[in-house]
């Protein structure tokens, strides 16, 4: 019981670390709270779904597909909309909730509100002991830890990462040393968006897709992101970990809605107590 | 110029209000009522716009009126005057304790904040099946009744719409007139300058979240009695957005602003029952190009002026 608790809770923990990594970088690059990051990792699952059933690719090269896609739509979506609103906190955050009910928009119109769903790439499960683990949760979680190890080396040891950092640091200094945040800018909306379509091209396989499949994912990166401090990408690692453990115990204790009452609840708390969270700056 | 163009709108406010009286249509009247109580809790969410902190909670201190009212007229059998009241009161006051904490809190983590705050009072509606309902909700929520009288016909109820719009128009108009409309304003604009000169800026902070949760509480009842019947998705965060939608698209810096974005937006599903597909999309479309070219909104763009 206890083991599969704590398996539940780390499976969990990586795919909230995926999400909020891409939410994390946003913020702390562009000062930009995306709240249609939700609607990429929907967009990620629709993509799958188009590359591996209708257009028949394999997993292995649909979820690539997918989260390129999603990518480069972010690349579009920051130069059309986000760089207008680059110091204008309140109205980046207008502009992405209108793009999250656009993009919902458009996935109704195209797919229907009907839930879809994905053939899963692997099924069966690895017995370990006692310990009991579904393959497709497993791949999910290993491809997604993947994922977030890449971002992490890319942003500490490639130059474009010391880069993106120092825009997160400093934008005017940042400007001093000939890097350009308005070049930086699109590379780092970009890449959030491909890890939260990466993101919903794991998820796909495991549950139906359907267009609002983004809402609760983007309260889980909320709370994440907040509990570890906005910006902060070794705060959301921490959290996303303490998330999922706390989930995983609460859900199994009391149901899920208490679970989540019970994340709000700490998320209010750390607030109060500490308003940047626990790994960021204010 | 100005003055000319407000007495044009305030001609057309007054004609559109008396168009359902006029044409004596149920359809009318009942669209008459919703735009009605979605503008006020548009003006609920404008006077936290006014102070530049923007509350996602509105939904939810609407629910907690909503809640309240219909539990103590329902259930404890009291009269609408006085569930209208605690409606207006209970959500004042939990935002007062609340705000007192949160209000501390600027920007992005204030929205933050609401945000998980008003999930968290929805989450309450589904969770305590006693005395909330759950998800089912509450049902045979009482009509609304003045001085013991039920206002049965469509038309005495959206007269008393059209006049709780216009009394929550009028004390967020009292609440940023005259000297403590000055204080918020320079809240907005210059908080430092303002504590510098020793006022107590999270008073008055405390005293708007207050104001509007009453508003949004009002709002909340009229819309339980009216229907007779609510459920928590009603109050949701997504419904906090559309109320911050009819300030954006009405012009947020105008107090007749999230009005203006009700009257144009209430409609729209109603009218486009066949096209409910493209709904969200169209709404999503309208407004993102609303942010990008006319930031200041409708009435931004025929007043023509800086607000």
């Amino acid at each position: 019981m206890i083991t599969q608790v704590v398996s539940i809770a780390v499976l969990s923990a990586m795919l909230y670390m995926l999400i909020a990594l891409g939410f994390t970088l946003v913020f702390g690059v562009m000062r930009i709270v995306n709240f249609a990051h939700g609607e990429f990792l929907m967009l990620g699952a629709y993509a799958l779904y188009v590359f591996s059933s209708v257009a028949g690719l394999p997993f292995a090269l649909a979820l690539p597909c997918a989260a390129l896609t999603v990518g480069a739509l972010g690349v579009i979506a920051e130069q059309a909309i986000f760089r207008r609103f680059t110091d204008d906190e309140l109205g980046a955050m207008i502009a992405s909730l209108a793009l999250a009910i656009a993009l919902q928009g458009v996935v109704v119109a195209i797919f229907g509100v009907d839930e879809l769903a994905v053939e899963r790439p692997v099924s069966g499960v690895i017995k370990l002991g006692t310990l009991q683990l579904p393959k497709d949760q497993l791949l999910a979680a290993t491809v997604a830890l993947a994922l977030v190890a890449a971002v992490y080396v890319l942003l500490q040891r490639s130059s474009l990462g010391l880069a993106m950092r120092a825009v997160a640091q400093d934008r005017d200094i940042a400007r001093l040393q000939r890097i350009r945040p308005h070049r930086i800018y699109p590379i780092a909306f970009g890449l959030s968006c491909a890890l939260a379509g990466a993101a919903g091209a794991l998820i796909a396989p495991l549950y139906t897709i359907e267009p609002y499949m983004g809402e609760a994912p983007l309260m889980k990166a909320f709370i994440v992101v907040v509990l570890g401090g906005l910006g902060s990408i070794p705060g959301a690692m921490i959290a996303a970990g303490i998330l999922g453990f706390v989930e995983a115990i609460v859900s199994v204790a009391a149901g899920p809605t208490a679970a989540t009452l019970v994340q709000f609840g700490a998320v209010l708390v750390l607030l109060l107590i500490r308003p940047a969270g626990l790994m960021g700056r204010a | 110029m100005s003055e000319r163009w407000s007495v044009i709108g305030a001609v057309g406010l007054v004609a559109t209000a008396a168009l359902p009286l006029l044409l004596k249509d149920a359809f009318l009247y009942h669209l008459g009522i919703l735009i009605c109580i979605q503008a006020i809790l548009g003006v609920s969410l404008h006077l936290m716009l006014r102070i530049r902190q923007l509350s996602l909670a509105q939904a939810g201190f609407m629910g907690i009126g909503a809640y309240t009212s219909a539990l103590l007229s329902r259930d404890l059998g009291f009269a609408f005057p006085v569930a209208l009241l605690a409606a207006i009161i209970v959500p004042a006051v939990i935002a007062g304790l609340v705000g007192s904490i949160i209000l501390r809190i600027k920007g992005v983590y204030f929205v933050l904040l609401t945000f998980a705050l008003g999930e968290s009072i929805r989450l309450v509606f589904v969770e305590w099946i006693v005395p909330f309902g759950g998800n089912n909700g509450l049902t045979s929520i009482p009509g609304i009744a003045v001085f013991g009288l039920a206002l049965k016909a469509r038309s005495a109820v959206y007269i008393a719409a059209l006049v709780a719009l216009g009394g929550s128009l009028l004390a967020a108009y009292l609440l940023l007139s005259r000297d403590q409309g000055r204080v918020l304003s320079g809240i907005a604009h210059n908080e430092m300058l303002l504590q510098s000169l020793g006022t107590d800026v999270t008073a008055y902070r405390r005293v708007t979240f207050a104001v509007s949760a009453a508003i949004a509480g009002f709002a909340g009842s009229l819309y339980a009695h009216y229907l007779g019947y609510i459920s928590p998705p009603a109050f949701n965060v997504t419904a906090s957005v559309g109320a911050l939608v009819f300030n954006v698209v009405g012009g947020a810096g105008f107090l007749l602003g999230p009005v203006a974005g009700a009257l144009l937006l209430v409609p729209l599903p109603e009218l486009f029952r066949d096209a409910a597909i493209y709904q969200s999309l169209f709404y999503g479309v309208a407004l993102l190009l609303l942010m990008l070219f006319l930031p200041r909104g409708l009435i931004g763009l025929l007043v023509g002026r800086k607000p």
